[in-house]
């Protein structure tokens, strides 16, 4: 296996020992971020680590005391991750309402096992003026709250150094994309999954280095793809896919080509624009237009359509179908799913949608599921 | 009986109400049900009358779009509207089926956007007549959650209409006034740059800014009213219920700010004030105050009263009470935007965010003597569900009174267990008596 690739699985699997080897290199803190549109940059300017809060996968247990169990896994993961002291090297959280559960489950968790420091920023959801002028308001004062924590200034240099370094990074990743896209099973889907994830837990400028090194390497690779039809992965916002449910899918004969996930395309969609003034460019890409997130308002002529946007990425990608995983009570992606679905069959584009919940054990139904839709669409 | 509301009901209707709820319940809440037809029945109208109509969701209800003439349904009135009537389930089934919302989404969301898909697919024939609504010319949503937005977005884009969305910052981390009139200040605006000139173009006149004051002029004496029928409940026996009042703010939230909803609550006062006097409570032998959580449960209310009730139980107050313009008397019809958006972020932050709604309670505990806390933990609303095991045990903790939650819907029938809800309560009221009889043997 390739050594960056190997690097970043290895982040990926054990982003605990990358943090922590981290701090005690650099003897700097450590701030998490909630997913999914947190403006890392500002944390990255200060010379903190900013790591995007993912869901440890391990049974829930102590987090139970604090939230039903009819609220997403990510959510419950994620109280019961801080509650048990699981997160205790970060210094920091920074949370803003990426949905109700999940700002709810956030405030929980300041409460009860509270981090040094844990703000919440309030990135607006709709696309007005007054909201950008207050998310404006919002980044900025989440800025000296850094400053003030960390005693060291952001300049506005070492800001605008900090998004070009993550538009490097969207780049790569947008470049490597394109690479699947062209040469498909150069990579598997978790593995496209994990490198997602290493550039959310990694010092930007490391995983550059390791895209960059991966990159030229798999451009000498040819095409490995052995399934029988090109899916769409789209959906499961917040936290990263269950590795075993994807190779579920290439197992079933399907060739992932292009997704819209979080801990995926999402992550790395839309340059922060650097002519303009860094925390207003940063707003921008808060605010963006596309892809349509489903947790912000999409007033119809300021956003993407949601089904729209899944139409082109089939198109663009080839691929024969979409494959919706919903994340068990997302309430989000509950309430577009039928509208998405009905976008996608009128432009006759077949689906599939899964609930994927946090406990699940029995994979076996999910397989059948995928063959048989694998299946159906191979013979079209 | 004092007519000023314009209804009356006689006494055979009250007595049949009474029976029905097993409860006492105040002669002015039956009048609620004529004032909610009345208001349907003006939205039913509207387009005959060459109105234009608005659908609203969230706050700050009807009251800027009746400003301007524009009949509105609101949606925390249509629900429970077609749930306390029970035409919900068919509507909800034909959600799963027809619409393909799965079954956990929010209820609210599904409600409405079916009956949006009913009117654009030529399929109004399967909702019943008396509860077909005009459809909107525009939606208006202020975002409380990221539900309301998105039930708004169903049904702006089912319809084709314009939607205008009031981004709100609840404040549940906010610790300086500075930051609540910032939060109130970016409301204003939104409401002044982006709903009042779409209102304006909707309705293709300026905006009737006298109206407004005058509204909201009504709308604090409302309030303010209110406010004092809670005080009377700290009696004991409490007057009337937190049910009573949860019915009665179906006018608060669909005839906000008009003459006859301050005279239903006057009215409702006065009731109030000679039960008082009289040691008239609503229910016979008052053995059980309840701390109530969660929204009013329109699917549910009848079954819960006619289980506690009899046996001396009341669930008598909780923070969704507080949902609804508390801080009132912050409102300023000579300032009605900024003031209406200053009394709204003060009354959220205190109730939304849970260490803030923890202490909240707690004061409710305290003042109004509470026995124990009965929590309703919704399985498709999941705004208040994180951090009722927290109330429970600083309850038991503060006060030792004990509490029950309970999974259910505040409109989906599918997700309540009522022969589960009846053992629980019934079981719930015993374990008050066997406290009582441990602690003060």
């Amino acid at each position: 296996m390739n050594e960056a690739l190997a690097q970043m699985l290895q982040v990926s699997a054990d982003p605990r020992k990358y943090i922590v080897d981290w701090k005690n290199k650099n003897n700097k803190k450590v701030i998490g971020l909630l997913p999914m549109a947190l403006p890392q940059e500002i944390v990255h300017a200060s010379g903190m680590l900013p790591v995007v809060f993912w869901s440890s996968g391990v049974p829930i247990t102590e987090g139970n005391r604090y939230t039903p169990t009819y609220h997403c896994g990510f959510s419950r993961s994620f109280i019961d991750d801080q509650v048990r002291g699981a997160f205790d090297f970060f210094d920091g959280m920074v949370f803003y309402e990426t949905c109700l559960v999940a700002r709810a489950a956030c405030f929980a968790a300041t409460i009860h096992h509270p981090l040094p420091y844990h703000r919440y920023v309030h990135l607006a959801s709709t696309n007005t003026l007054a909201a950008r002028d207050y998310t404006l308001s919002a980044l900025q004062d989440f800025k000296t709250s850094l400053e003030e924590l960390d005693g060291q200034k952001i300049t506005s240099d070492s800001l605008k150094q900090s998004i070009m370094v993550y538009n490097e990074n969207r780049r790569l990743l947008e470049k490597l994309y394109q690479l699947r896209r062209r040469k498909r099973g150069t990579l598997k889907a978790r593995e496209m999954v994990a490198i997602v994830h290493s550039s959310m837990i990694m010092r930007k400028e490391e995983h550059n280095e390791l895209l960059g090194a991966l990159l030229r390497e798999l451009e000498t690779t040819k095409a490995t793809a052995r399934g029988r039809a090109k899916v769409v992965l789209s959906g499961h916002f917040c936290h990263q896919p269950r590795p075993d449910v994807l190779d579920l899918v290439e197992a079933a004969g399907g060739i992932v080509v292009d997704d819209d996930l979080y801990y995926g395309s999402r992550y790395f969609a839309n340059q922060v624009d650097t002519t303009k003034e860094p925390l207003l460019a940063l707003v921008d890409r808060a605010m963006q237009v596309t892809p349509p997130d489903p947790t912000r308002v999409n007033e119809k002529g300021k956003r993407e359509d949601w089904g729209e946007y899944l139409i082109n990425i089939v198109n663009r990608s080839k691929a024969q179908g979409v494959i919706h995983l919903i994340t068990k009570f997302c309430p989000p992606h509950q309430v577009w799913w039928p509208d998405t679905k009905r976008a996608l069959n009128a432009a006759g584009i077949p689906d599939l949608m899964l609930e994927i919940e946090y406990e699940s054990a029995n994979l076996a139904p999910l397989r059948t599921r995928f063959e048989t839709f694998i299946e159906t669409i191979a013979s079209r | 009986m004092s007519v000023a509301t314009g209804i009356k009901v006689s006494s055979e209707e009250i007595e049949a109400k009474r029976a029905r709820a097993g409860a006492n319940i105040p002669a002015t809440t039956v009048k609620m049900g004529k004032m909610v037809d009345s208001y349907w029945d003006e939205i039913r109208r509207a387009p005959q009358e060459g109105k234009k109509v608005a659908w609203q969701v969230g706050w700050p209800g009807t009251i800027l779009t009746y400003a301007a003439g524009m009949p509105t349904l609101m949606h925390a009135a249509y629900a429970p509207y077609c749930t306390s009537r029970r035409e919900e389930g068919p509507l909800l089934q034909l959600a799963n089926e027809d619409y393909g919302f799965l079954p956990d989404t929010c209820s609210y969301i599904r409600l409405h956007g079916e009956v949006a898909r009913l009117w654009e697919t030529g399929q109004l024939e399967k909702i019943r007549p008396e509860y077909r609504m005009p459809k909107p010319d525009l939606v208006v949503c202020g975002r409380a959650c990221t539900e309301h937005s998105t039930l708004a977005e169903v049904v702006a884009r089912t319809f084709k209409v314009p939607l205008v969305v009031i981004d709100q910052h609840e404040g549940g981390e906010f610790t300086t006034e500075a930051d609540f009139l910032r939060s109130a200040q970016y409301l204003a605006r939104q409401i002044k740059e982006d709903v009042i000139p779409v209102i304006e173009q909707i309705t293709g006149r300026p905006y009737d800014w006298a109206k407004l004051g005058e509204m909201i002029a009504f709308l604090k004496e409302t309030a303010l009213l209110r406010d004092q029928i809670l005080e009377l409940m700290k009696n004991r026996p409490s007057p009337c219920s937190m049910f009573d009042l949860g019915i009665s703010i179906g006018s608060l939230i669909t005839q906000i700010g008009r003459p006859e909803t301050a005279a239903y609550y006057r009215e409702f006062l006065a009731e109030m004030k000679e039960r008082v006097a009289n040691g008239i409570g609503v229910v016979p032998e008052e053995r059980y105050r309840f701390y109530w959580d969660g929204y009013s449960t329109w699917s549910m209310l009848g079954a819960v009263m006619r289980t506690v009730a009899p046996r001396g139980g009341i669930p008598l107050i909780g923070r969704y009470l507080s949902a609804f313009w508390r801080f009132s008397e912050l409102l300023d019809p000579n300032d009605p935007i900024y003031s209406m958006c200053y009394c709204m972020v003060k009354g959220s932050s205190h109730i939304n965010q849970h260490t803030r709604a923890k202490a909240h309670i707690m004061d409710l505990i305290e003042g109004w003597k509470l026995d124990g806390l009965i929590m309703t933990s919704f399985v498709t609303c999941r705004m208040w569900n994180i951090g009722q095991n927290d109330f429970a045990e600083e309850a038991e903790r503060r006060f030792g009174i004990p509490s029950l939650i309970f999974p259910c819907d505040m409109v989906d029938r599918a997700h309540i267990n009522f022969a589960n809800l009846e053992t629980r309560l019934q079981a719930f009221m015993e374990m008050i008596d066997a406290r009582r009889a441990r602690f003060h043997a």
